[in-house]
């Protein structure tokens, strides 16, 4: 009911924001096949929670130790609720607007008493991750990094004769490329285009989504969200009873190269997703109000 | 052609008119269609009814611009094939559409009952009012064009990635805008 209904609202938007949204097509775009099949719900909610912990190159300007990446971005993703409506609400709407606009002043609060002394650790392959800000006052804990990568890496060199071969299961059509530059994109496209078929591996370093202590206590997913190459992290459910009330934690992020073997044949997408396990990298957090 | 000159054509009741159209504005219609529908036979026919369903409405209508209007046609011939077709079978890249859209509704909660789609469909609107000209370009494109998220990169310039971090922040602005308006129960 909710599909059919937000489909039809949908329907109703104003005519002049479709006709600022209209872009021509070429014709030669129209005719691309970009292969979507369906996707089960909790692929489309792992999509939306990777999406919130992105990685990429980043641009220093957080690293001043002046400016809080924590700070700005809950100020870009919370617009706080003014008075006035607040006044005007249903109470459970209230409720809501209350706790957005809290949520909003508590992680601005953690940006601006964060401790934002630098350390990084450098892997083999040249990646490096450097944790630019930390917040722990024994109860909430805030983590902001960035990742400096080569980027994703494409091998041709798989195909029906690799050893992965037969794992591979028919895939959506949305998350393969996603990682890919659009010089990358396009290569495969043009190869396909060619040949009908074209196969291929990604290679990809990434940060797992779960931060562990240095006994292997899970502290479970991590969410967030990126800012200008800043990626800022907090445990989903809170810390476990475990990572309270301690004077310092060492933090464990895991840091992967994913590969993903992907197979294009027509209109189908078929890909294989290894499970990879990560280079460790521990970074001492002190208690903030320890200080 | 110009769009000035194809409506004229409508005007005149020449078919060339509809040759016209498909050949300026035929890719962006397929595409609107073929966004929402996967089976290629369905956009064909999806087509060829929005050629038809404008040929009927010019005149009296001149709309300007053509092609959003155009574009508007196909787009809801294609939501109503979709949901005529998926009671049997979901249906791909709308489905995707659809499923992200339907996050804005916090588990335990639904949409007014009562609420019709026109009701909730103005929220909507004053939810785009309220977004910044960039934000409501792909939020439009998403949802109403169904536009993938690589089209978007595409067209922005920007990152895959960056895109859907944007979509999701605009999926969470517009739940707080249908909570604010008490159209969830």
């Amino acid at each position: 009911m909710n599909r059919e209904l937000l489909s039809k609202a949908l329907c109703e938007i104003d005519e002049s924001f479709i006709a600022e949204a209209y872009r021509p097509v070429p014709e030669a775009a129209s005719s691309s096949s970009e292969r979507i099949v369906p996707m089960k719900k909790k692929r489309i909610i792992t999509f939306a929670l990777a999406a919130a912990l992105i990685l990429s190159l980043g641009i220093v300007a957080y690293a001043t130790g002046f400016v809080s990446a924590i700070t700005e971005l809950a100020r870009s993703f919370y617009k706080p609720v003014p008075d006035e409506e607040m006044r005007n609400e249903r109470p459970e709407a209230a409720e809501y607007n209350e706790n957005w606009n809290s949520q909003m002043d508590e992680w601005i609060e953690i940006g601006e008493n964060s401790d934002k002394t630098t350390q990084s650790a450098e892997l083999e392959d040249g990646t490096t991750i450097t944790l630019t800000e930390n917040f722990y006052d024994g109860e909430r804990l805030a983590l902001s990094y960035i990742l400096n990568t080569e980027g994703s890496r494409i091998d041709y060199d798989f195909g029906p004769d690799h050893e992965f071969f037969d794992l591979l299961s028919e895939s959506n059509g949305l998350l393969w490329y996603q990682d890919l530059s659009e010089t990358q994109y396009l290569e495969i496209m043009a190869k396909l285009k060619l040949t009908g078929k074209v196969g291929f591996i990604i290679r990809t370093v990434n940060v797992g989504d779960h931060v562990t202590l240095s006994d292997g206590t899970d502290i479970g997913p991590f969410v967030g969200g990126e800012l200008d190459g800043y990626t800022v992290l907090v445990p989903q459910n809170g810390l476990p009873d475990s990572a309270k009330g301690q004077d310092k934690l060492d933090v464990v992020f895991h840091v992967k190269t994913y590969e993903a073997y992907i197979w294009l044949e027509g209109d189908k997408v078929y890909s294989y997703y290894p499970i990879v396990e990560g280079v460790p990298v521990t970074f001492e957090i002190i208690n903030n109000t320890a200080n | 052609m110009e769009d000035s000159k194809i409506i004229s054509l409508f005007f005149e009741r020449s078919e060339q008119a509809i040759e016209e159209l498909d050949r300026k504005h035929g890719p962006a219609v397929k595409r609107t269609a073929a966004n929402i529908l996967k089976d290629r036979l369905d956009v064909e026919e999806c087509v060829s009814d929005t050629y038809l369903r404008t040929w009927n409405s010019i005149p009296p209508q001149a709309p300007n611009p053509l092609a959003s209007y155009v574009c508007r046609i196909a787009h809801n011939l294609a939501i109503d094939r979709y949901h005529a077709n998926t009671a049997a079978k979901r249906n791909g890249n709308y489905d995707l559409v659809l499923d992200e859209i339907e996050e804005c509704i916090p588990s335990g909660m639904s949409v007014e009952t009562e609420l019709d789609a026109k009701e909730l469909g103005a929220s909507i609107n004053r939810f785009l009012s309220s977004l910044s000209k960039e934000d409501r370009f792909l939020f439009v494109r998403r949802y109403w064009y169904a536009d993938s998220v690589r089209e978007l990169a595409n067209m922005t310039n920007g990152s895959p990635n960056r895109i859907s971090v944007r979509l999701f922040r605009l999926r969470e602005k517009l739940r707080n805008t249908l909570m604010k308006e008490g159209l969830l129960v």
